[in-house]
């Protein structure tokens, strides 16, 4: 338990110090992430869809974000 | 051991928190030098040619959705005081003029277009977002700067304009 | 004293329909929402329909699923948007109850007999609210059918740091559903789930982003499937009995990166789930995505996943197992699946857009990633999603 915790508190810090190294893209460019293939979701109906069938088909969690309520598909 | 832990995190997580506006520049500073090629290629204009007139430079790109609303305001806005000394620039910091003309075609622009690939200009004035616009004033001063373009802008942005026109303060 | 500048930094949220997560990274690219009043073009904060139809089908005479719906985005002001999302599906096709020893000692699936015709209503209203750095957003949802009802409510909240470099999500949603049967259609068994997640969004460089998000949640009641059955050697058929709560986790990953050379973006998205019902599953998945002349998009990929099976699963059971546990249903035995995805994106005109994607998958024993199952299980199925969006 305590190992687990403490690897725990590691990845946290590391992914903190990994997100800090990151440096910031100046606006002007931006352009590239911009463009509409740069989004990292299609869209919302195809999304929802997705996760649904995911859900009602596999046993593992499909990840959803967040938006619950499915249907009780055998 | 949580307090150490909990301190460091808050440490790490000040430092990707938000950075401050270190050195942008402001009202009252002197605008930077900036020199682009016109879109059209035929030559290269700087800042410091339209010093007399009162700049609104403009820092847009065919990527910038609220580009879009902020072009038919400055067409309209040179047209009304273009008379009164006010010289509108769009600089695009598009990588190709291709893509620029793409824009244009669709939004056309009645006030000079120049095309600054390399990211000099938006360099120089430290910007900090798409679209900026920056009122120059006859002196060469930075006036006003605005960072954005949404509708409720335009009244303000136009009172502004007028102002340093007319030589306020 | 120097004069004032005519305003500060703006960088709003910007309101893009498309989904809560675009919106988060266009906001990452660009600044401000506006409200448009001219007539050809969308503004920044468009009014939106979205209608779209699917059909889902299963390999083998089973399951068949028809699937429309459509969702209206109406904006008040710059930073504010009221949605209302309604669908109903119709189930029908054939669905598997059991395992049965066959001849020769190979277990088979029993299919159900006749022909289930199920119509789902469904519908959920919400509201987001954009700020300078912040974004919010309630929903509230309803679905019902014959032998299922469901109430969930949710709500998610992004903070943007570093110019939009970075974005900080986290969410939590509320189930409440009731489970009956064809035969006892009023007699509901009840379940809740609460559902947490946190992400993060980081913006590496001017060509690539990732997107790392923690979720964690917790069923209670009746998570059992009051249709399936196990059989057992000794005492013949027993119903599907599962725990009465479960505790899930998952990891996901998301990276983006632009490949100048090809023109088109690489996506790969990686996710881990374990819970408390010995299921362990990962799902990899990579896809191509590329803008076309003449306001095309493409994108193909495939996916594949594995997972173990349940504790309390079994292909056939011996004997009653102690604990009361036992479950033969396909979907908790230990399988994988190989995907392919398929989409293709029209900008008909500045308004309208028309949107196809399609998946196959083929479930397999053999990519399972432990526990037990059988080939018996395996089938394929797809989906063809055809979406049209109008934006004003």
């Amino acid at each position: 338990m305590r190992r687990t915790m403490h690897l725990a508190r590691c990845a946290t810090l590391l992914l903190m110090a990994a997100l800090s190294a990151c440096s910031t893209v100046p606006p002007w460019e931006r352009g590239t992430l911009a463009k509409p293939v740069m989004s990292v979701d299609p869209p919302p109906q195809e999304k929802q869809q997705k996760l649904r069938t995911y859900g009602a088909k596999e046993g593992g969690a499909a990840a959803t974000g967040v938006g619950g309520g499915g249907c009780g598909c055998n | 051991m949580t307090l150490k832990f909990a301190r460091a995190a808050l440490v790490a997580l000040a430092a990707i928190g938000p950075t401050p506006a270190a050195w942008s520049v402001a009202s009252g500073d002197a605008a930077p030098a900036c020199s682009a090629q016109l879109l059209d290629g035929a030559r290269t204009v700087s800042l410091a040619d339209y010093r007399g007139k009162v700049v609104y430079l403009d820092f847009w790109a065919s990527w910038c959705a609220p580009c879009r609303e902020s072009f038919p305001f400055m067409n309209e806005l040179q047209g009304d005081l273009g008379d009164k000394g006010l010289q509108i620039v769009g600089v695009s910091v598009d990588k190709t003029a291709e893509e620029a003309h793409r824009f244009l075609a669709r939004y056309p622009a009645k006030f000079t277009i120049v095309l600054d690939a390399a990211g000099a200009c938006p360099s120089a004035f430290r910007l900090e977002g798409m679209p900026s616009s920056y009122i120059i004033d006859r002196a060469g001063v930075v006036r006003a700067v605005h960072v954005g373009f949404r509708d409720s802008d335009r009244t303000e942005l136009r009172r502004k304009v007028m102002e340093i026109l007319n030589g306020g303060k | 004293m120097p004069p004032q500048p005519v305003s500060v930094g703006a960088d709003v949220g910007v309101i893009s329909v498309k989904s809560p997560r675009l919106a988060a990274l266009t906001a990452a690219a660009m600044a401000l929402p506006g409200l448009h009043a001219r007539a050809a073009e969308p503004g920044l904060n468009p009014f939106t329909v979205d209608a779209s139809h699917l059909e889902y089908f299963e390999s083998g005479n089973r399951m068949r699923v028809r699937v429309n719906q459509a969702t209206a985005i109406a904006p008040i002001g710059d930073s504010t948007q009221l949605i209302a999302d309604g669908l109903q599906d119709v189930i029908s096709g054939a669905s598997p109850i059991n395992n049965a020893p066959g001849p020769g000692g190979q277990p088979h699936q029993v299919l159900t007999g006749a022909s289930v015709n199920d119509r789902r209503n469904a519908g959920d209203i919400g509201a987001s609210l954009f700020s300078n750095d912040n974004q919010i957003t309630v929903r509230q949802g309803w679905s019902s059918e014959n032998d299922y009802k469901s109430t969930w409510t949710s709500i998610e909240g992004r903070h943007f740091l570093n110019q939009k470099d970075t974005v900080l999500a986290a969410g939590f949603a509320f189930n409440d559903d009731g489970v009956s049967t064809h035969d006892a259609p009023d007699d509901f068994r009840t379940r809740i789930k609460r559902d947490y997640f946190i992400g993060v969004t980081q913006i590496i460089n001017e060509r690539s982003l990732i997107e790392l998000s923690l979720e964690y949640s917790y069923s209670n009641g009746f998570l059992s499937d009051p249709y399936k059955l196990v059989f057992v050697q000794s005492t013949g058929l027993l119903p599907d009995s599962r725990p009465s709560e479960r505790r899930q986790i998952s990891v996901t990953g998301k990276y983006l990166l632009y490949v100048p050379p090809i023109d088109s973006a690489l996506q790969v998205i990686q996710s881990l789930s374990t819970d408390n019902w010995g299921i362990n599953a990962g799902a990899l998945e990579v896809q191509l995505k590329k803008e076309l002349p003449g306001e095309w998009q493409v994108n193909a990929g495939g996916r594949l996943y594995s997972q173990s099976s349940a504790d309390f699963y079994q292909v056939l059971f011996q004997t009653p197992p102690a604990d009361g546990l036992h479950t033969s249903d396909y979907r908790m035995a230990g399988f994988g699946s190989a995907s392919w995805l398929l989409g293709v994106t029209k900008q008909i005109t500045p308004n309208f857009s028309l949107q196809f994607s399609g998946e196959r998958t083929y479930r397999r024993y053999a990519l399972r990633s432990g526990g037990t199952g059988f080939d018996g299980d395996n089938y394929i199925w797809s989906f063809y999603l055809v979406t049209l969006q109008a934006q004003f």
